[in-house]
C-alpha cells in the first residue's frame, strides 16, 4: 500500500504571469524620469508640431521602395515627353517675368517666375503649397536642371501642373504621359 | 450636448472603476486643451507606471522602456487637442503606447536584448515562490531570477499581437472590451487571441505548471 502524497497547490499560468507585475523600476527611478519628461514636454512646447511637410517626408522615407520607382517612372516619362515637344527657344528669348499659376498655387497666391529661374525655385514654392504630391517630380526637375537641358524651361509648369491637380505621382505620370493634357500644359502655362 | 453623451456612453461601457477614472481624466484633458500644460503633469503622474508598465512588459528592455514611455507622453500631449472624448482617455494613452512599442518593435527586430526591472522584494516572501522553489528544487533567489528570465522569454516569443492581449489582460487588468478598444478590433478577436497566446504561453512555461 502507497503513502498518500502530500498535497501540492497547483501553479496556474496567471499567477506566473501576475508575477509580472512586481517587475518595477525602483521608486527613485521616476524623480529622474519626471525631470527627464518634463524637459521634453516644454522642448516639445517650445518647437512647433511636426509640419504635414515633415510627415510626409516620414511617410516617404517608410515607402523609399514605391517613391523611388515612381520617380524613376516620372523622370523617364518626362524625360521621353520633353524629348517629343517642339524645342524651347521662344522661352528663353524673353526676359519678362512669366506668371505661373495653379490652382494650388493661387491658393496663396500666383508665383511670377522669369523665364531663366532655376526650376528649384518654383519647386519650392510648390513645395510648401502641396509637398506630398511635388517630391517625385523635384526629384525630376532637379535632374533636368543640372542637366541644363533644353527642355529646362518646362519643368516649372509640369511642377505647377502636377501639384495643382492632386492625387501624387500616379497623377503626375499619367498627366506627362497623356499628350491632351500635355498641350494644356504648354498652353495654360506660357 | 453629443459630445456630453458620446463621453458618457463611452464611461458606462467600461469598467466602473475606471469610469470614474474616465470622468476625472476628462476633466484634466480639457483643461490642457484649454491651455493648462500644468494639468497634463497631473496625468502623467496617474500614468506614467502603467504605461511603463506595458511598453516594458511588451519590449522586456527596461532602456526602451524609458524612452519610449516618455515618446508616448510627448505624442499624447502634442495630439491632446485632436481628443474629443469619443473613447476614455486612457485607452487612447494606452493605444498610442501600445502602438509606440509595437513599431519599435517591428524597427529594431534584429537587434533585441533584454535588460530586466528590479523584481520587489514581496515576491520572494510569497506563497507562490515557496511552492516553486519547493518544485524546481532550488532556493527562491535563484528561483525568482530564473523565473523572471523565463517569464520575459516566453512572453518575447509570441507575437506582437498576442503578446500585446495578454499584456493587457493579465498584468494590466484591462478587460476584453477596454483591449478590444486599445487595439481597434472585435472582442471576439481579443478573445480568440488570447486563448491562442495563453496556449502557448502554457507550453513554455509547462515546468512551473505541472
Amino acid at each position: 500500500m502507497s503513502e498518500p502524497t502530500p498535497h501540492k497547490p497547483k501553479v496556474t499560468l496567471e499567477q506566473l504571469l501576475r508575477l509580472k507585475r512586481h517587475e518595477r523600476p525602483p521608486e527613485e527611478y521616476w524623480a529622474r524620469f519626471d525631470r527627464e519628461l518634463n524637459e521634453r514636454v516644454w522642448r516639445a512646447l517650445a518647437q512647433p508640431a511636426p509640419s504635414r511637410t515633415s510627415e510626409v517626408w516620414g511617410w516617404l522615407g517608410r515607402q523609399a521602395r514605391w517613391v523611388t520607382v515612381g520617380a524613376v517612372s516620372t523622370l523617364a516619362l518626362a524625360l521621353a515627353w520633353l524629348g517629343n515637344s517642339p524645342a524651347p527657344q521662344k522661352y528663353a528669348a524673353t526676359n519678362k517675368p512669366v506668371q505661373v499659376a495653379s490652382a494650388a498655387l493661387t491658393e496663396q497666391a500666383s508665383v511670377e517666375v522669369a523665364p531663366n529661374d532655376n526650376a528649384q525655385a518654383l519647386a519650392a514654392v510648390a513645395q510648401n503649397n502641396l509637398p506630398a504630391i511635388v517630391q517625385p517630380v523635384l526629384a525630376a526637375a532637379k535632374v533636368l536642371d543640372s542637366a541644363n537641358s533644353a527642355g529646362f524651361n518646362k519643368v516649372p509648369a509640369m511642377l505647377a501642373f502636377a501639384t495643382s491637380e492632386g492625387d501624387g505621382v500616379r497623377y503626375a505620370t499619367d498627366t506627362l504621359s497623356n499628350p491632351a493634357i500635355s498641350a494644356r500644359i504648354r498652353g495654360s502655362t506660357y | 450636448m453629443s459630445r456630453l453623451f458620446a463621453n458618457a456612453k463611452t464611461i458606462t461601457s467600461i469598467q466602473p472603476e475606471h469610469a470614474v477614472e474616465a470622468g476625472v481624466d476628462w476633466a484634466l484633458v480639457q483643461r490642457v486643451q484649454a491651455g493648462d500644460v500644468r494639468a497634463f503633469d497631473q496625468l502623467i503622474t496617474k500614468y506614467r507606471e502603467r504605461l511603463y508598465a506595458i511598453i516594458y512588459n511588451m519590449t522586456a528592455n527596461r532602456e526602451d522602456t524609458s524612452d519610449l514611455t516618455q515618446e508616448a507622453f510627448i505624442k499624447a500631449f502634442r495630439s491632446i487637442n485632436s481628443f474629443k472624448g469619443d473613447s476614455s482617455f486612457f485607452t487612447w494613452l494606452y493605444r498610442i503606447a501600445v502602438n509606440a512599442s509595437l513599431t519599435h518593435l517591428k524597427r529594431s527586430r534584429l537587434r533585441r536584448f533584454f535588460s530586466f526591472d528590479h523584481l520587489d522584494e514581496q515576491i520572494s516572501q510569497s506563497e507562490l515562490a515557496e511552492v516553486l522553489a519547493d518544485r524546481m528544487q532550488t532556493d527562491k533567489p535563484t528561483l525568482i531570477k530564473e523565473l523572471q528570465e523565463k517569464l520575459n522569454e516566453a512572453l518575447q516569443r509570441l507575437s506582437l499581437t498576442h503578446r500585446t492581449v495578454v499584456v493587457l489582460f493579465e498584468i494590466e487588468g484591462l478587460s476584453h472590451q477596454e483591449i478590444a478598444q486599445v487595439m481597434e478590433c472585435s472582442e471576439g478577436t481579443v478573445r480568440s487571441r488570447l486563448h491562442y497566446a495563453k496556449q502557448q504561453l502554457q507550453s513554455y512555461l509547462q515546468d512551473y505548471l505541472r
